[in-house]
């Protein structure tokens, strides 16, 4: 027998202007195109799906058309049964207003209108088609009562059931909580998890607290698709990170929807979950290349074609424009992870994760974007960097032996007594180190009065200050992020390196006050970039595209793993100050790529 | 305080040579933290707007600024209280000033007790002993406005070392002529005398002189130092007027604890231990009131040195 899908779920009209940031409260700004498109999270995932080739029985209700022949337009597909499916004049179709801005996301303002009135009762008479499904996929655009009885009745014929969570916002928390008990998979996005778990969700490792949060309420798998960061899956094996398909991005309207989809598609073919997430990955990319939610949805020889390319490129990381320069990052920051492997081990002591993690920040600084002479540490129009996190010293040193600015004998002196590579930086040290740092908090600070004072002597010379995210919970911080916007620093760009964890914790278990923290740094009129802090191409272009801006600080926001190029170590608090032993030591080394190595 | 002394505020003389120096040194920057108007760096930053950075009310973040201008060849004067330009921001001035050695200077006013009315919220009598523990810091407080605008000039090319320098809220007797000369390393001998050193530093020098006058007339003869320097201190000078007189009182508008009186106490101690009486605030918080008051009430005013010479020379055997 064929595979059935069931789709229980909102149908819309979709009216969207297409603007080019969101505009602020009280403020209006003007779009060029409105569009009338269909829309509604049932529709979207039904229509996917259908395109996807698997056979879908699609439920939900809509009214009279403010626009007519829209909403139904995709639906009417061979693929697509709408016997279930109810029309009651006396009703109005829901309406969707959005405002979509392309990469910068989009916004919602919903009007239910039918939706809300599909009643238990409705679905109930779906019971024959339900029981038949390989899977069932619910959302919560429909009063949660009739969500309950789908999956009241999913789960007597012992059906997979999807929940995606979508307007979590105007439901009541609890009642949602309560359907999750014995749901296969739950798909929502970081907004609405948030909501419903009373958190603000800016970086996987909260998404992580967040996802743990709705398992205890009784469900399998929790996946929260992230936007640019990607998708996180939280089951019983823990917390994975799926990477986003990296494409050029219109409208992002529809791309949880196409994601949902195509996940149902894979699980109703048998899939396990990860699989089924790459694929709803693609998907989601692709939709998000056309204007609407259902116009870009992919056929299965489409999504077929589109993984095929993108797996040869790496995920769409292929790098276009510095083939060769990408190439000698990619040495570099390997280099540089190897020796900062080789040097831990020799001291004994220090911090690897957060070392780790911002290889490839310091890479491109480095051997690209910074102008520095080795052979003239102190040469007055350098321009300079401040490890404000001065903990991932080793880093810093690793880069400068490699830029030639002493030695690399001297790097397995790190931490000794009467050597020149103190546990922090120390600018009267170590050559090459421009400020002495360590306690956290202060090196934005002393940035602002560098620039300030290479805007005095009128010089050209650029600073740049590499913050800790635990850091950015110094007060300090904020004290000099109103500084540099005061003094309208554009000499100067922050990096912060992203990774989600300190030493007690995630930042969320920690101090999840500190998110949202993009939404931060632009309160306090900063010009904020976010970029994936491993992508070399990304963290060139982001430290380029700062340059040219005026009359105002930049901070990137790099994404960043701690521990990154060592697998055993990424993402795990216990690799924050530790040294590796011996037998870590050569393991990371092997995967680096590195030959059998002695320590001393 | 019967006599008409002509008084100055050092404050103003601090605004007026910055102005007057930001003339020369194109490389002077002024800091401040929202205090201009207290500190009278706002006659600087009227005269050099580009150069003068009102950091508003975050100390912390302008001592780091400091440490980031004077990390760039500039010679920088950071400003504020010295309720705020040492505890609070304490740990910047140890770790983005000290530790690498960046020659800031921070010039606070609104030292010790004479504050004031403001109460002890704002009575910075522990400022001293924390300052002085910081290695690579070193410390200055002038006695009064002559004294202060000879170290402001020291100071504009000074780049060896940070310095804190702590000024008074209040106008002080001018003690000093146009003669004086600031010397970092040397102390200064006002009075000379037999029966008792009596050492000082900054505005407390007023009642020391008071009170030199007064011992005179019932035959105490003072050896009277003037000690704006605390550190590096000048031990000599400490030395040998322990050998001539062999009793020494130390006075200063901070805590008995940590400041002056500790630092004689340390140089006596391991060189030439004399009887010794500290006088200032004596381990406890003060409170509101006028300047002359608070020095009457805790311990500082002539009344309490002439006590403590009479009661050392009485009861302390010279030690020769």
């Amino acid at each position: 027998m064929e595979d059935i899908i069931t789709v229980i779920g909102s149908i819309n009209l979709d009216i969207i202007v297409k603007t080019e940031r969101m505009p602020e409260r009280g403020e209006t700004i003007a779009g060029d195109n409105i569009y009338y498109l269909p829309g509604g999270k049932g529709a979207n995932q039904a229509v996917a799906i259908a395109r996807l080739g698997k056979k879908v029985f699609f439920i939900g209700k809509k009214g009279r058309d403010l626009i007519p022949d829209v909403v139904m337009k995709n639906l009417k597909h061979p693929n697509v049964n709408l016997d279930y499916f109810i029309t009651d004049e006396s009703l109005q179709t829901g309406v969707a207003l959005i405002n979509t801005t392309g990469n910068r996301g989009n916004k919602v303002t919903l009007y239910t209108g039918a939706n809300d009135a599909l009643t238990e009762n409705e679905v109930e008479r779906a019971e024959e088609v339900i029981k038949k499904s390989k899977v069932v996929v619910v959302s919560t655009e429909i009063p949660i009562k009739t969500v309950k009885k789908v999956l009241e009745i999913a789960r007597k014929y012992n059906i997979k059931t999807i929940l995606n969570i979508g307007a979590a916002g105007t439901k009541n928390r609890e009642e949602i909580k309560e359907v999750l008990q014995g749901l296969d998979i739950v798909i929502t996005n970081e907004r609405e998890c948030g909501y419903l778990t009373n958190r603000v969700i800016s970086h996987m490792e909260t998404g992580t607290l967040s996802a743990m949060e709705l398992r205890k309420s009784g469900v399998n798998h929790v996946i929260i698709t992230m936007g640019k960061e990607g998708t996180l899956l939280v089951n019983n094996h823990g917390a994975t990170v799926f990477h986003r398909y990296g494409v050029e991005v219109v409208d992002t309207i529809g791309g949880g929807d196409a994601f949902v989809g195509a996940v149902a598609v894979k699980i109703a073919e048998g899939n396990f979950v990860v699989d089924a997430i790459d694929y709803g990955n693609a998907a989601g990319a692709l939709v998000t290349m056309k204007i609407g939610a259902q116009e870009g949805l992919p056929t299965k020889e489409e999504l077929d074609k589109f993984i095929n390319e993108k797996k040869k490129d790496n995920h769409g990381k292929v790098y276009k424009k510095y083939d060769d320069t990408i190439k000698l990052f990619e040495q570099k920051s390997n280099k540089i992870r190897v020796s900062i492997i080789k040097m831990l081990g020799c001291a004994g002591s220090g911090h690897l994760g957060g070392s780790l993690s911002i290889a490839d920040i310091i890479t491109v600084l480095y051997f690209k974007v910074m102008r520095i002479d080795p052979k003239n540490p102190n040469w007055e129009d350098r321009d300079r960097l401040i490890l404000s996190k001065g903990h991932g010293a080793p880093a810093l040193y690793a880069a400068l032996a490699e830029a030639g600015f002493f030695s690399e004998e001297k790097l397995w002196e790190l931490r000794k007594l009467g050597g020149d590579l103190s546990g922090h930086p120390d600018m009267r040290k170590t050559p090459g180190v421009d400020m002495t740092t360590g306690s956290l908090g202060q090196g934005l600070s002393v940035a602002n009065g560098m620039a300030i004072a290479a805007k005095l002597a009128k010089k050209d010379y650029r600073i740049y200050v590499l913050l800790g995210d635990g850091e950015i919970q110094e007060g300090q911080i904020w004290e000099a992020a109103m500084t540099s916007a005061t003094r309208r620093l554009n000499n100067l760009c922050a990096i912060l390196d992203y990774n989600g964890l300190q030493i007690d914790g995630s930042i969320g278990e920690v101090k999840s006050g500190l998110e949202p923290v993009v939404e931060k740094w632009k309160a306090f009129n900063w010009n904020v970039i976010e970029i994936d802090g491993h992508n070399h191409e990304a963290i060139l272009e982001a430290l380029e595209d700062a340059k040219k801006v005026k009359d105002a600080p930049t901070i990137i926001i790099a994404r960043t793993i701690k521990g990154k190029g060592v697998s055993f170590m990424e993402r795990k608090v216990e690799y924050h100050g530790v040294a590796p032993t011996e037998d870590e030591c050569q393991r990371a080394l092997k995967e680096l790529g590195c030959a059998e190595w002695q320590t001393k | 305080m019967a006599d008409k002394i002509k008084t100055t505020s050092m404050r103003n003389t601090y605004g007026d040579t910055l102005v007057r120096l930001g003339a020369i040194y194109k490389n002077i920057v002024v800091l401040d933290a929202d205090l201009a108007k207290s500190t009278q760096t706002i006659r600087f930053g009227k005269a050099y707007p580009d150069r003068f950075l009102d950091m508003g009310i975050s100390e912390q973040d302008m001592m780091s600024t400091a440490a980031g201008l004077a990390a760039s060849g500039m010679s920088v004067f950071v400003s504020t209280f010295a309720m705020f330009g040492s505890g609070r921001p304490w740990e910047q001035i140890r770790n983005s000033i000290c530790y690498p050695n960046l020659p800031v200077k921070i010039v606070v006013t609104h030292g010790g007790l004479s504050v004031g009315p403001d109460g002890p919220t704002h009575q910075a009598c522990e400022d001293l002993a924390i300052m002085r523990v910081l290695p690579n810091m070193k410390i200055i407080v002038p006695a009064d406005s002559v004294e202060t605008e000879k170290i402001i000039e020291f100071l504009a090319t000074y780049y060896e070392s940070p310095v804190y320098v702590r000024l008074a809220r209040m106008n002080t007797p001018v003690v000093f002529d146009s003669n004086y000369k600031f010397e970092f390393r040397k102390a200064i001998k006002i009075k000379e005398g037999q029966d008792i050193t009596i050492i000082s530093t900054g505005v407390t020098l007023f009642n020391v002189l008071k009170a030199y006058e007064i011992l005179k007339q019932i035959g105490i003869f003072a050896d009277v130092i003037h000690m704006p320097v605390i550190k590096p201190i000048d031990s000599e000078i400490i030395i040998e007027s322990a050998k001539k007189t062999g009793r020494i009182i130390t006075i200063e508008e901070h805590s008995i604890i940590g400041g002056l009186g500790s630092a004689v106490a340390e140089v006596l101690a391991e060189n030439y231990p004399v009887f010794m009486i500290r006088l200032g605030v004596k381990d406890i918080f003060a409170e509101s009131g006028e300047p002359d008051q608070l020095f009457e009430k805790y311990g500082l005013s002539e009344n309490h040195i002439i006590d403590a010479a009479k009661n050392l020379v009485k009861n302390s055997t010279k030690i020769k």
